[in-house]
């Protein structure tokens, strides 16, 4: 069946960089040589979205009007030839380089108009050179943040919170490299505290390597190859830091079945190596020996699989309709580390710590199911430990159920 | 050499048409035979999660320097939401 195409479906969208535009009529995919007969062009894109209610009226010049402004002189352009690419979704409006005197076209703004009514206009602007800062959404969507307060009361000590991150993120030819830091110094606390501190609660800080590596195989992308050379964290809490080296590298096939429903594999190994810096002599208030964590040497081996289903028109809110993705990985403990499992004595869940060799296995697997744009459902599951202290999680399932609307009015 | 010689045109920068674009958008997806039109997401040509994307970003810039362009892989819109020809717009807009 066909769809019915009318004049409220077609909008012009934004349109892109001027650039120089072969004859109209001859513009393709290959590059050609240029003769000397040809005036040389420029070219005006415009996206659309939805079929034209007329062609006719769309690729007639008279219905145009363009104009460049550089320099707070604004000029008219008059066009050669309107063309209407629907294989691209796109309207593209020729006109001779020569309509352009002492200016270059991506140094102007320009303003296009197409006047059938309803009129339509679309701008486009020199990129304006963007400062070294723009602003985040959050503490997640930033690369450095920065928050501190200082509360001060009757009977309390003053309190200080901090709590910060700087992301540095730069490419050296085919190398991703980046710098991730973490502080925070009385995130959790509550009043009244009896003494001032601002001695760290935790800290995280690593550098790491990426690269992509293509491989030229039938049904594979490549391998994505993460290196940490260094990383090192404390936590207050758990008295426990350490400096960790990794690396790890992912084979990449390309996804199977499509183009809604998708299953993806992506098989990965790799090796942690480091040095234990403390050795606490109590953990969850009792007494442990842990005189043999000093080396820290483990190889891990893991999967994940996906399986997405699209939805019907995807968005950047509304992207799937069902995901299952879980993950499995083992690490094979080389040195003794530490284990904690929860033991029942007395009726009571306490912690014992142990120290031992024995393989890490750890597991996730997460479902969200938007069986509405109103309603979703999500569950999640996890099994096993990681480190730094390898504390045992059992068979632990989450189900949520989300409801989000907004008044229509 | 001459501009006008033929190994000179061998290596002239072609222009980098819509066309162009959409065709390095596409051909370096997972799986560019599901293409249909250019408001199709990517999603359902096999770009379909955070992996997917940055080999898809990748190998755009990989294939824009083979014919002398530049592009940040920070500025190439890719995703399973994102639409063949907005991806293939923010290419035509940030390669140099």
């Amino acid at each position: 069946m066909l769809a019915c195409a009318s004049a409220a479906d077609f909008k012009l969208g934004p349109m892109l960089k001027p650039r120089k535009g072969a004859p109209a009529t001859t513009e393709r995919l290959t590059p050609h040589r240029t003769t000397e007969t040809e005036p040389p062009l420029i070219a005006l894109d415009i996206v659309v979205a939805g079929m034209p209610p007329g062609e006719t009226a769309l690729k007639d010049r008279a219905n145009w009007s363009v104009s460049a402004t550089a320099a707070t002189v604004t000029h008219p352009i008059a066009l050669n030839e309107v063309q209407w690419k629907p294989g691209v979704a796109r309207v593209t409006l020729f006109f001779p380089a020569s309509e352009l005197t002492g200016f270059e076209p991506e140094n102007a703004h320009w303003v296009a108009t197409f006047n059938t009514p309803p009129s339509q206009s679309v701008t486009w602007d020199p990129t304006m050179k963007k400062g070294p800062f723009a602003a985040a959404k959050s503490k997640d969507d930033a690369d450095l943040y920065l928050f501190g307060s200082f509360l001060a009361g009757v009977s309390t000590k003053p309190l200080f919170v901090i709590d910060a991150k700087g992301n540095w993120m730069w490419t050296r030819g085919s190398w991703d490299l980046g710098i991730n830091s973490a502080i925070s110094t009385n995130a959790g606390a509550q009043t009244p505290v009896d003494r001032s501190r601002i001695d760290p609660d935790s800290i995280t800080a690593a550098f790491s390597v990426q690269r992509i590596l293509r491989w030229h195989v039938p049904g594979i992308e490549g391998f994505d190859l993460n290196l940490q050379p260094l990383a090192g964290q404390f936590s207050r809490k758990t008295a426990a830091s350490d400096i960790v080296g990794a690396a790890q590298v992912k084979l990449v096939p390309k996804p199977w079945f499509g183009p809604v429903r998708w299953v993806a594999v992506y098989p990965s190994a790799g090796y942690e190596g480091g040095h234990n810096l403390n050795q606490p002599t109590t953990l969850f208030k009792q007494a442990v020996n842990l005189s043999g964590w000093n080396i820290i040497s483990r190889a891990v081996v893991g999967i994940t699989g996906e399986y997405y289903w699209l939805s019907k028109s995807p968005t950047a809110d509304d992207t799937y309709r069902f995901t299952i993705d879980a993950s499995y990985q083992s690490r094979v403990l080389f040195t003794p580390e530490p284990f904690v499992t929860v033991a029942d004595i007395k009726g009571q869940a306490v912690n014992t710590v142990t120290l031992d060799r024995h393989p890490r296995p750890e597991a996730e697997a997460h479902i969200a199911w938007n069986f509405s744009k109103l309603m979703g459902l999500q569950i999640q599951y996890k099994y096993g430990s990681l480190p730094p202290l390898f504390q045992f999680v059992d068979h632990q399932a989450t189900v949520g159920l989300t409801f989000k609307a907004k008044h229509s009015q | 050499m001459s501009n006008n010689s033929p190994a000179g045109a061998a290596f002239e920068k072609p222009p980098l048409t819509p066309e162009l674009c959409q065709a390095i958008v596409v051909r370096n997806t997972p799986k560019p035979k599901n293409f249909k039109k250019p408001e199709q997401a990517l999603g359902e040509l096999g770009v379909v999660d955070a992996e997917q994307t940055k080999f898809h970003k990748k190998d755009i810039r990989d294939d824009l320097k083979r014919i002398r362009y530049k592009i940040d892989t920070n500025n190439i819109k890719s995703g399973a939401a994102v639409s063949v020809s907005d991806c293939s717009a923010s290419v035509q807009n940030n390669a140099t």
